[in-house]
């Protein structure tokens, strides 16, 4: 793939900010194949104060702002987004060249009527849901703390928003693996019967990968090609079924992680750039300071940025991979580059 | 860095000297390649490059991940090339150019951030 002039312009301009927040990395799920350990809760005082102040900072000079909810689970701090989604969208009032644009990672259990009221009034229109296939298979992997099922919860928050006249938008994740292969295709009916004639759904098939949990070995997975073959026969599936179906990251393959202009703000205020390698030490980018101003590691952030150099199509969707030898070659270079100014 | 004769859908090339202000906003120390990087914008039509300016060295204290108050970045804003500033290039958003009202052109192309990898990443390395 090549990088033309406008994916450039997006990945490097400062008029366009993107920032995943996470409000809480607390959750009320334990999905079997998750990696996130959770040990952070709801998102400190002073880190909301910084990124609210941060956004103040930056306002004059952005024309797109876009801020994503991410966790844990966000919804367990509808509040928290509330107050920020305010601010900002106080800042587009008074920035005439400004847009504003939100989305939220959710599993939709507390994605009631009231809480879809509360996150649609301060504009988070676009929302990702997961589901693990039907609900004897959902109700095994998408489990709530204790194990509790969820799927009959989730589908009742679907249907109640499809009832709603608002615009907005719903990807619908739907998990693969090699458990629920096989009732995918039927699953595939329910939904098309549900959402296929509402524009505002539509459908991501993704296979269940093993990204570092705990329970990454026991997980049934799908080998890439078994993948490939399963995935395109959903697909084809999903097409007839009327279905619209979502391509990643909109189909342009660079990650938001590539980009120069999008981090992440953990609960404590440390600033990553990847949302899956939560802790791996490439990904400690930096941190927010209460006075909205960010201390950001020069060397590690632009490690991730590198598929801009390369243009290698592999490291722009996916830079977490490599990022311990691109770090280190990173550090190299600066210190032979110190040593020739030494001599 | 390579000149100005590199293929239109090649990498970029020397990001290496490149840094970010406090407030999160690259800046590209390597004058041939904010040359590149303009070339490039300017078939846009949006962006222009001011040399003029370089951020203060961020001196202000932040927390470690242990908690613990540390210096902020000042010994990697040293790698930057040109500390005098007549080199740097901000790539500033500019106020005249720019005939595309919020909410239409280039935001229209703005992928979804959805929080999906476009891959399944393999083990953490």
């Amino acid at each position: 793939m090549g990088l033309g002039t406008s994916q450039l312009v997006d990945c490097l301009t400062p008029g366009r900010l993107h920032l995943i927040v996470m409000p809480t990395e607390a959750c009320n799920f334990r999905c079997v194949y998750c990696y996130e350990s959770f040990a952070l809760g709801r998102m400190e005082p002073w880190v909301v104060a910084g990124l609210k102040r941060l956004l103040t900072r930056r306002a004059p000079g952005l024309r797109s702002l876009t801020l994503s909810w991410f966790g844990g689970e966000p919804l367990l701090a509808p509040d928290l987004i509330e107050d920020v989604m305010v601010h900002a969208r106080a800042l587009e009032a008074s920035h005439a060249r400004l847009a504003v644009r939100s989305d939220v990672t959710t599993n939709g259990f507390r994605l009631t009527t009231s809480i879809a009221d509360r996150l649609l009034a301060v504009g988070v229109r676009d929302y990702q849901i997961s589901l693990d296939g039907p609900r004897e298979e959902h109700d095994q992997k998408r489990v709530r703390i204790g194990g509790r099922p969820t799927f009959d919860r989730i589908w009742e928050n679907l249907l109640a928003l499809r009832s709603r006249k608002d615009p907005f938008h719903v990807m619908i994740r739907l998990h693969v693996d090699r458990d629920n292969a096989d009732s995918v295709p039927g699953f595939l009916e329910d939904l098309a019967r549900a959402f296929a004639l509402d524009p505002r759904f539509d459908l991501f098939l993704r296979p269940i990968g093993r990204l570092g949990g705990p329970r990454d070995d026991s997980l049934s997975i799908l080998s890439n090609e078994e993948s490939r073959v399963v995935l395109e026969r959903l697909r084809r599936r999903a097409a007839e079924l009327g279905l619209a179906l979502a391509s990643a990251n909109g189909g342009d393959a660079i990650c938001y992680a590539t980009r120069a202009n999008s981090f992440l703000i953990r609960a404590d205020g440390r600033l990553n750039k990847c949302t899956v390698a939560l802790d791996h030490p490439a990904n400690q980018v930096g941190w927010m300071r209460e006075d909205g101003t960010l201390d950001i590691d020069r060397g590690r952030t632009l490690a991730w940025a590198r598929g801009l150099e390369s243009g290698d199509a592999k490291t722009l969707a996916c830079p977490l991979q490599g990022i311990g030898d691109a770090l280190a070659a990173g550090w190299r270079q600066r210190q032979m580059s110190e040593a020739n100014t030494a001599r | 860095m390579a000149g100005g004769d590199r293929a239109p859908n090649a990498g970029l090339g020397g990001l290496g000297d490149a840094y970010f202000d406090e407030e999160g906003r690259l800046y590209i120390a390597n004058k041939a390649l904010a040359r590149e990087i303009q070339l490039r914008m300017n078939a846009d039509g949006r962006i222009r490059m001011v040399r003029d300016r370089f951020p203060e060295e961020p001196l202000a204290v932040a927390r470690s991940a242990s908690g613990e108050p540390r210096r902020a970045m000042a010994a990697d804003m040293s790698g930057a090339t040109d500390p005098t500033g007549t080199g740097t290039a901000d790539l500033t958003v500019s106020g005249t150019t720019d005939p595309t009202p919020p909410g239409t052109g280039t935001e229209e192309s703005d992928p979804k951030a959805n929080m999906m990898c476009p891959c399944s990443p393999d083990p953490i390395p």
